[in-house]
């Protein structure tokens, strides 16, 4: 048999899947930082070995065999859906044939060595293959797993990111406030171009430090979604806040929701007219309420108040818009919110199902709202992301945006990767059952 | 107006030492803040603009000076210069009246009916009096564009001030120049004077000619299919009882409250404007009306009087939201009342109108009708108005119509091409196109006089033309 090698997973699944396209640069000497890091937090159970799980090769072969008969039938005559699914599966019936081709080479050479028939100088050269073997095999392996992952449906997306002050009075929302400059900061940091789309302080202004009591930042940007996607939840800080007199530190916290934007003309739009789409709102059952002068209207008063609130009925979401003069534009913005945080929340209850039957085999933690993901500790310096374990001493580069930042971020999409291969199998030996 | 607390002034305060003085012209703090934020804005565009003029500017000076005439009462279009009205930043100068959100809410939801039609003629031609900023047939341009590609627009936009005529003209060629509206239709604004009557000698001045008269001077078209208008409509009470002080005190006066009624004609002097409005839309032949009005009493007099002209196949009332739940409207005297809020607008159509608004087409019932009334007047007298007939969207004549009666078809219509130039007889005219009418036979009301005829010139003024009705 193969000696198992244990290696840092997460470097691997780098090079098997970028975890998005985009301009965000991977620099290499940030992510050892990141993967020495964590290999402090690293459990054993937590990474697993480099070959592939037996479930994982059974669902593999399984498409393999469904991609070939597909691929005939498509010789006969065209099928759109088909040819979707064919084109769905190539990924992974390549990364399959790799896989085999390594799997095979690594065999054979095993059984060269150990064979006591075999010539002393052929196991030699044998055993000065097999590293390099093994090394194709290990990536061969990462790559058929992360090619079965499937992609998060939204990760192409651009996405808005809702921050609001949580417990802790003003000092939250301040740190609220830190937050949404900290993304601004990793934006700008990364050329993605971000506008506020609401800003709300007690006083109008976007000064800092002035308390935030709620901000939406739209990152329109592709693959934004599945950039953010694992910063939606509950950020703490721990820090001694500037009004505080006696010293004493302080734990408050802000939240942060992620949704996928969908604007008006982008390419996914007619997933509004579609019922089955997450985006789908019945025009009827949104309640458009405008600010109106009260009294007589028309000619009688210039009033300039263009505020929007729209109720979604069924689910009682409101939505209020004010921020422009034009009553069209906040309109249009109410909308596009209203949508996202529709589509949100449904989505949350087909993920709930879906985590609800996994657990049955994993404990997968559900990420999103609710729970702490993050501590930034003034007081250490330090900033633990209890997600992947995670923990960087440079927090002034993490809340300026910068490259630690992103490590922490690249650090949960890993640990999200895992997260979800585990859950492939025991959704795999599930169904086997 | 109630003194604003000290409480209030001094939290306004800590936000911002500029709030306190905006707390007055706006309604809440809330709204303070919007408005400073947006005088903030617009002082850093202004100062960005300088800049790259090699000029600079105090900006806090600037913002300073702002809020101090914001608190005056000035309004804040006029300090940014420029108004939302639907998609549309048209910008605004001292002494033109301000768009208001109400009527592009109207125009926008009129345009969108408009252009979904199928049986939209090849050329349409919208006819905007009152046109102030020229705001509505804009925005009618812009929303018609948005959609169709196919109908060739002709607007028009009238007015008494030579000012508001030359704000239109600078709005026009800004939308047009930032290529905001399609370089589609044509658009053009012209001087005339609503009130005024074409068979008197002008009151003297260009500005004081009648509508018609400037139509033919200036050689447009006689026809048009559709005709707004927002025109002055405020009594000299309701001038000094309902409107806000920023309205009394910066905008015209001429642009809200209609001049005294010369002869004693017992129109109350708000209502002044909508007897020669409607006989103008009689005169253009416009399939849709759409006028603004200050409540649900004008309304009711208003559609009223239209109804009382016998051109119209229908009248209802839009409520500030149109597109909103209809609210209950007892008193709205059986005309259907759409949507919340105040009565805003009076809207009517006939022949191809009704289709375009995406009604269903009914019969002409011009021929078919009682007169009660030799003018529209009446239904403008002061005092307890009679409502004589209560349907639905329909006057009540429409619903007597059997099936039968509506079997024999004429065509109306307008000419096209230069034909549309000239005044013609509009019954069964040889090139008109797509204006299907359906009239009933000669069995009628009884107490109907008969053969009234379709080429109705009439304003309150004038008699009725008793031209026979021409027959396939
Ligand atoms: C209420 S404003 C409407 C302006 C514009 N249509 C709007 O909705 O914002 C009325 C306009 O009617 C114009 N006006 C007043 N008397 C008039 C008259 N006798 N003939 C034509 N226009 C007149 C005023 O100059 C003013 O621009």
């Amino acid at each position: 048999m193969l000696k198992t090698s244990w290696i840092c997973r997460s470097c691997l699944t780098r090079l098997a899947r970028p975890a998005f396209r985009g301009k965000v640069r991977l620099q290499s000497s940030g992510r050892r930082e990141a993967c020495s890091l964590q290999r402090v937090a690293h459990n054993a159970a937590a990474a697993a070995p480099a070959t592939v799980p037996p479930a994982l090769l059974t669902r593999a072969r399984g498409i393999a065999l469904e991609h070939k008969q597909l691929t005939e039938k498509l010789a006969d005559g065209f099928d759109t859906r088909a040819a979707k699914r064919v084109g769905e599966c190539g990924p992974i019936v390549n990364a399959l044939g790799e896989w085999e081709k390594a799997h095979e080479s690594a065999a054979e050479l095993m059984s060269l060595i150990q064979d006591p028939s075999s010539d002393a100088e052929l196991r030699e050269l044998a055993t000065d293959d097999l590293g390099a073997t093994r090394e194709q095999l290990q990536t061969a392996s990462q790559s058929l797993i992360t090619s079965l992952v499937p992609v998060h449906p939204f990760a192409h997306l651009p996405c808005l990111l809702e921050i609001r002050p949580g417990a802790g009075g003003s000092e939250a929302a301040i740190f609220a406030g830190d937050l949404l400059r900290m993304y601004q900061g990793f934006c700008n940091r990364n050329g993605f171009r971000a506008t506020l789309l609401k800003y709300e302080n007690t006083n109008g202004t976007q000064e800092a430090g002035v308390p935030l009591s709620e901000a939406i930042l739209e990152v329109d940007q592709e693959n934004a979604y599945g950039v953010f996607r694992c910063e939606a939840g509950v950020h703490r800080v721990q820090r001694v806040p500037a009004t505080e007199k006696s010293g004493r530190t302080h734990t408050s916290a802000a939240s942060v929701h992620v949704l996928p934007s969908l604007q008006e003309n982008s390419a996914a739009s007619e997933d509004f007219d579609n019922p089955e789409s997450d985006y789908y709102i019945n025009v009827k059952e949104v309640r458009l309420e405008v600010m109106r002068a009260g009294g007589a209207g028309g000619q009688h008063v210039n009033k300039t108040e263009s505020a929007v609130r729209l109720t979604h009925i069924p689910t009682n979401i409101v939505v209020s818009m004010q921020d422009s003069r034009s009553q069209i534009k906040n309109k249009e913005k109410a909308w596009a919110l209203l949508r996202a945080r529709i589509a949100q929340v449904r989505r949350e209850k087909r993920e709930e199902e879906m985590v609800a039957m996994r657990r049955s085999v994993v404990g997968v933690a559900k990420m999103g709202r609710g729970d702490k993901i993050r501590t930034y500790n003034y007081g250490q310096q330090r900033v633990t992301d209890h997600r992947s374990g995670t923990t960087v001493l440079n927090l002034d580069d993490v809340v300026a945006g910068g490259q630690a930042l992103e490590d922490i971020m690249e650090s949960v999409r890993t640990w999200l990767m895992e997260q979800d291969v585990e859950a492939l199998v025991a959704e795999e030996s599930e169904t086997k059952k | 107006m109630p003194r604003i607390s000290t409480s209030a002034l001094r939290k306004a305060y800590a936000i911002d030492p500029l709030l306190p003085r905006l707390l007055s012209p706006c309604r809440d703090l809330r709204a303070a803040q919007n408005e400073l934020r947006w005088l903030r804005e617009h002082v850093g565009n202004v100062a960005e603009a300088r800049r790259a003029q090699g000029d600079t500017i105090s900006q806090s000076a600037f913002l300073h000076d702002l809020v101090k005439q914001r608190a005056s009462g000035k309004p804040l279009q006029y300090l940014v210069g420029t108004e939302f009205f639907g998609d549309l930043e048209i910008d605004c100068w001292p002494g033109v009246l301000i768009p208001r959100q109400d009527t592009a809410t109207a125009v926008q939801r009129l345009a969108r009916l408009v252009r979904k039609a199928h049986n939209s003629p090849s050329e349409l031609r919208v006819l905007d009096l009152c046109t102030g900023t020229g705001c509505i047939p804009l925005l009618f341009h812009h929303e018609l564009y948005a959609a169709r590609a196919d109908v060739e627009l002709r607007a028009l936009g009238i007015d008494i001030s030579e000012k508001a005529l030359q704000l239109a003209d600078h709005n026009l060629n800004r939308l047009r120049g930032d290529k905001t509206l399609a370089d589609k239709g044509s658009l053009h604004f012209l001087q005339a004077d609503v009130l005024a009557n074409p068979f008197v000698e002008a009151r003297g001045g260009p500005g004081h000619i009648a509508v018609s008269t400037a139509l033919r001077h200036a050689m447009l078209p006689h026809i048009w299919d559709i005709l707004i208008s927002n025109p002055p409509y405020i009594s000299p009470s309701a001038y000094w009882k309902t409107t806000t002080r920023s309205v009394r005190v910066f905008e015209p006066k001429l642009a809200l409250v209609p001049p005294p009624p010369t002869s004693n004609s017992g129109i109350a002097q708000g209502d002044s404007f909508y007897p020669p409005i409607l006989g103008i839309a009689n005169e253009v032949e416009a399939k849709i009306v759409l006028l603004e009005v200050a409540d649900l009493d004008q309304a009711l007099r208003v559609a009223r009087a239209a109804q009382a002209l016998h051109v119209f196949d229908g009248v209802e009332i839009w409520r500030e939201q149109p597109d909103e739940p209809d609210s209950p409207s007892p008193e709205a005297a059986g005309f259907h009342v759409l949507g919340q809020g105040n009565a805003r607008s009076v809207v009517c159509w006939r022949g191809t109108g009704a289709a375009w608004l995406g009604k269903r087409e009914r019969t002409s019932a011009y021929e078919d009708v009682a007169f009660p009334d030799p003018s529209c007047r009446a239904q403008f007298q002061i005092g307890p108005v009679r409502v004589s007939h209560q349907t639905e969207a329909f006057p009540y004549w429409v619903n007597n119509l059997n099936q039968e009666q509506l079997a024999v078809k004429h065509n109306v219509g307008r000419g096209v091409g230069t034909n549309a130039f000239s005044k013609q007889n509009r019954s069964g005219a040889p090139g008109r196109q797509g204006l299907d009418t359906t009239v009933a036979p000669a069995k009628v009301h009884p107490k109907v006089p008969k053969n009234r005829g379709l080429e109705i010139t009439a304003t309150p003024e004038t008699e009725r033309s008793e031209a026979p009705v021409g027959r396939p």
